[in-house]
């Protein structure tokens, strides 16, 4: 079922009444895993295509029982292993092509994201960091959770317990449920028109670009792969943020309290500091489960005090490289992650070098106005040309890479990050002055009719829009992760 | 629970009296009268833009409500007919007619077809009144799998056309051809239920050309071929061409020819005339375009087949205004303002002289 639908709408307040009307005792055990079920369904056309799901869920709660009968270092290992092979397996990775693959169309949505669940649950359940012994309700309510089913966000099963035990538990007041809409209506603006602009500006851009590489000067097409990648990902942004919003408000509406994913990313001024504002959820679960590990396996293996923050940025490299292969399963996705693994351990040895040979860090540094303008120009930039890899074909690539060579890369860089840091200070100056409209507006803005109506009038505008679409409105972009 | 349903409530209502309110400013500013325009949208009573970044129009939603002008022309054809043939100066010489370009940017000859199923469907009784305008030229003749094309005139597995068809849930695909949702009779009043919205798309469009034409302002297609000139120019130029038509091995061949003939016929038997316009291309292109030269050379294919079918009339527009410069065009095909006020008055003076041929 898509989000944005007439039929999910229908289904998500329907499930409210469901939610709220059904006996406590059965909320959790029956009505909420039903509603589950039934959001899956209506993704599959013929149950063949369920069984790779089912599977997959089966061998993650499989080993999850197994870790919790025996916490055998070696068991948990095996259920891992098999959990990662299965996922690899179903998701078709390009570099395990030589494999016989299933041949009929099944349900891969989801997949990335019950991964994340299974993974933290089996370690956790290993590290005794979970004590409680997991039911089958509760292992396939978490995994399959409708409202982070799609696209997350990644919650700990710690967390989801608690959230699950207050489900549908709280009657909201007035402001609340209201609150909750605004966000929704929110997210449905960006998603529907921000992110829709955005993509077809980029698709308007791309189109010359795809067939012009050869022919074009190098000037015009520096300009399209900066407009065409700075677009790109404000898409991005606006489609993935204002469907957190629509599945925050959603969840609140039924009582959970989703974690947030967002945090003004375009503000960081470092690639590090991109990953605690953007896709955080992510982030944290990398950090926690692949990061720390990692750091406590090189630090294990070179116990040296001064190696420490070196080894931190081999483990930050080898982190975001494998976070960026999680993106995708084609070649395009390998370099995805090297550009990844390479922002932020370039990033963290500056740092550490700066800390070493000037006695001052990098976040010291960038606490500068003008620094810091600069500094967030060029992660939106660098973090730009990086997400190219989800729209260029490894072809499109060649053919840029033939036509810049590296440097010209470095000048697309320098010459994107300059305009960007114009573009961010004007856009600074405008926040200025619509705070200060705000603040002056704050007696209208409290008016109850006044913000019902002007909500109310950004609805009209999304359902326009809507309509107006260019054929479609795009999809949630994670959903293909 | 309660809360939840009272707010959601209140928002959907006053929804509902946004929508009453732009309804009603719809029918005040924009009556339903007029010249219909999709290059003058604001002005016409359909007033649907193009959603397209060449041009194109929503000629499934207009062709409802001009169905019953007694005397209507419909101009169909690309983006060069739909610059390039004016409504407006047609109407000051053909005062009786209600005047519609429904040209697409970018529209072979299957997206032709679709214009007149759609015509065809809303107005079965209306044809014998209709006159159809048909500005082609040699792009008109490309296969609809050329893949340079599809992007322009194709999402998915739909042209635009039907894409456009099937935003307002009037139409439905069928046999890759649109079909009614509603009953005919009902089509009239669905349409205008959707004033509002028409009026949101419209400012749509006109935020989304400006905000194209800001940025085309300096990375246009044109920027593309920046620093290039004369002959360097000319040919990357065609270079694009070439991409957008197509092999030429495909190209403007019997079949394509064949086809565009058929069209003809069609218009013919569904009981309207048809005026061929052939407009004219810049000299550098006459002179250099291998595709314009297989096009002339075939040309006599559905030139003669004319010749057979009543209520048909072809001219060539550039034999019609011959000597005319280069700078008449503001690219390899679109004419310039100036220009485009001189075809529309040529071609209008053309129809008038064939009035009486053409069945009015």
């Amino acid at each position: 079922m898509d989000f944005l639908s007439i039929k999910f709408f229908l289904f998500f307040f329907s499930s409210i009444v469901v939610i709220y009307l059904s006996p406590v005792r059965y909320r959790i055990r029956v009505a909420f895993p039903v509603l589950n079920a039934f959001f899956i369904l209506t993704y599959i056309n013929a149950p063949s295509q369920l069984w790779p799901l089912v599977v997959f869920l089966a061998a993650g709660f499989a080993g999850v029982r197994l870790v919790e009968t025996w916490a055998n270092r070696g068991i948990f290992l095996t259920a891992l292993s098999v959990i990662l092979i299965t996922f690899v397996y179903l998701k078709k990775y390009t570099f395990i092509s030589f494999a016989h693959f299933i041949q009929w169309p099944y349900l891969s949505v989801g997949l990335s994201y019950i991964l994340f669940r299974m993974v933290q649950m089996l370690i956790d359940v290993y590290q005794k960091s979970i004590q409680e012994r997991i039911s089958p309700v509760s292992f396939f309510n978490f995994c399959c959770n409708f409202l982070t089913f799609v696209s997350g966000p990644i919650q700990r099963y710690q967390d989801y317990k608690i959230q699950e035990a207050s489900l549908g538990q709280k009657a909201l007041k007035d402001t609340e449920a209201f609150d909750c809409f605004v966000r929704m209506i929110h997210g449905l603006f960006k998603v529907v028109i921000l992110s829709t602009m955005c993509l077809n500006y980029h698709k308007y851009l791309i189109v010359s670009l795809q067939g012009s590489i050869v022919n074009a000067s190098s000037l015009w097409l520096c300009r399209k792969f900066i407009l065409a990648s700075s677009f790109y990902t404000l898409y991005l942004f606006f489609n993935f943020s204002g469907y957190m919003d629509i599945v925050i408000s959603f969840g609140r509406l039924l009582g959970f309290q989703l974690p947030e994913n967002f945090n003004r990313p375009f503000a960081s001024r470092s690639f590090l500091e991109l990953w605690s504002r953007w896709h955080i959820t992510l982030a944290d679960w990398f950090k926690f489960y692949v990061f720390n590990p990692f750091l406590s396996l090189l630090a294990f293996r070179w116990p040296n005090r001064e190696a420490v923050p070196y080894l931190g940025v081999l483990a930050y490299f080898l982190t975001f490289f494998i976070m960026g292969l999680w993106h995708g399963s084609s070649w395009m996705f390998l370099i995805y992650g090297l550009f990844l693994g390479a922002g932020v351990s370039v990033n963290k040895l500056f740092d550490v070098l700066m800390r070493k040979y000037f006695s001052v860090s990098y976040n010291k540094m960038i606490d500068h106005s003008l620094s810091g303008l600069l500094g967030a120009a060029f992660t939106f930039m660098y973090f730009s040309m990086g997400l190219s890899c989800f729209w260029l074909d490894f072809n499109g690539l060649a053919q840029l890479m033939g036509k810049f060579k590296i440097q010209g890369f470095l000048v697309i860089f320098v010459l994107g990050g300059l305009i960007g840091a114009v573009v961010m200070f004007l856009m600074g100056l405008v926040r200025d002055v619509f705070d200060r409209a705000l603040v002056k507006s704050a007696v209208l803005l409290g008016n109850f009719y006044f913000v019902r109506a002007w909500l109310s009038f950004e609805l009209l505008m999304v359902i326009a829009f809507w309509f107006y679409g260019f054929g479609e409105i795009p999809d949630f972009v994670y959903k293909g992760f | 629970m309660k809360n939840i349903f009272r707010q959601a409530g209140i928002i959907l209502g006053l929804l509902g009296l946004w929508y009453l309110f732009f309804l009603f400013l719809t029918y005040l500013f924009y009556p339903d009268s007029g010249v219909v325009d999709d290059n003058q949208a604001h002005r016409g009573y359909t007033f649907t833009k193009s959603i397209y970044p060449d041009g194109g129009s929503s000629v499934d939603l207009g062709v409802w409500l001009s169905k019953n002008a007694p005397h209507r022309i419909i101009i169909i054809g690309s983006s060069n007919a739909q610059g390039g043939i004016r409504p407006t100066v047609l109407q000051t010489l053909l005062p009786d007619f209600a005047i519609y370009n429904g040209a697409i940017g970018g529209s072979n000859v299957t997206q032709l077809r679709e214009i007149l199923d759609v015509v065809r469907m809303s107005s079965p009784q209306s044809m014998k009144g209709t006159i159809f305008v048909a500005g082609i030229f040699y792009g008109t003749f490309f296969n609809d799998n050329v893949s340079g094309q599809h992007v322009l005139w194709k999402n998915k597995d739909l042209t635009i056309f039907q894409s456009d068809g099937l935003r307002y849930g009037l139409y439905k695909p069928k046999d890759n051809k649109l079909e009614l949702t509603l009953e005919p009779h009902l089509m009239p009043w669905a349409v205008r239920l959707l004033r509002p919205f028409l009026f949101w798309h419209c400012i749509f469009v006109d935020v989304r050309s400006h905000y194209v034409d800001f940025w085309d302002s300096f990375h246009s297609m044109t920027g593309m071929h920046e620093g290039m000139q004369g002959e360097e120019l000319k040919q990357s130029v065609l270079a694009q061409w070439k991409v957008s038509l197509g092999d030429i091995k495909g190209f403007a061949q019997a079949q394509q020819m064949n086809s565009f003939l058929e069209l003809c016929q069609e218009i013919i038997q569904s009981g309207a005339s048809l005026v061929i316009v052939d407009l004219p291309v810049p000299q550098w292109v006459r002179e250099k375009s291998a595709y314009y030269k297989k096009y002339i050379l075939n040309r006599p294919l559905y030139i003669n087949g004319i010749k057979n079918i009543p209520r048909v009339r072809y001219i060539d527009l550039g034999t019609s205004l011959p000597g005319r410069p280069d700078s008449d065009f503001s690219d390899s095909v679109h004419p310039t303002k100036e220009a485009a006020e001189m075809w529309s008055k040529t071609i209008a003076d053309f129809v008038v002289s064939q009035r009486r041929y053409l069945g009015f």
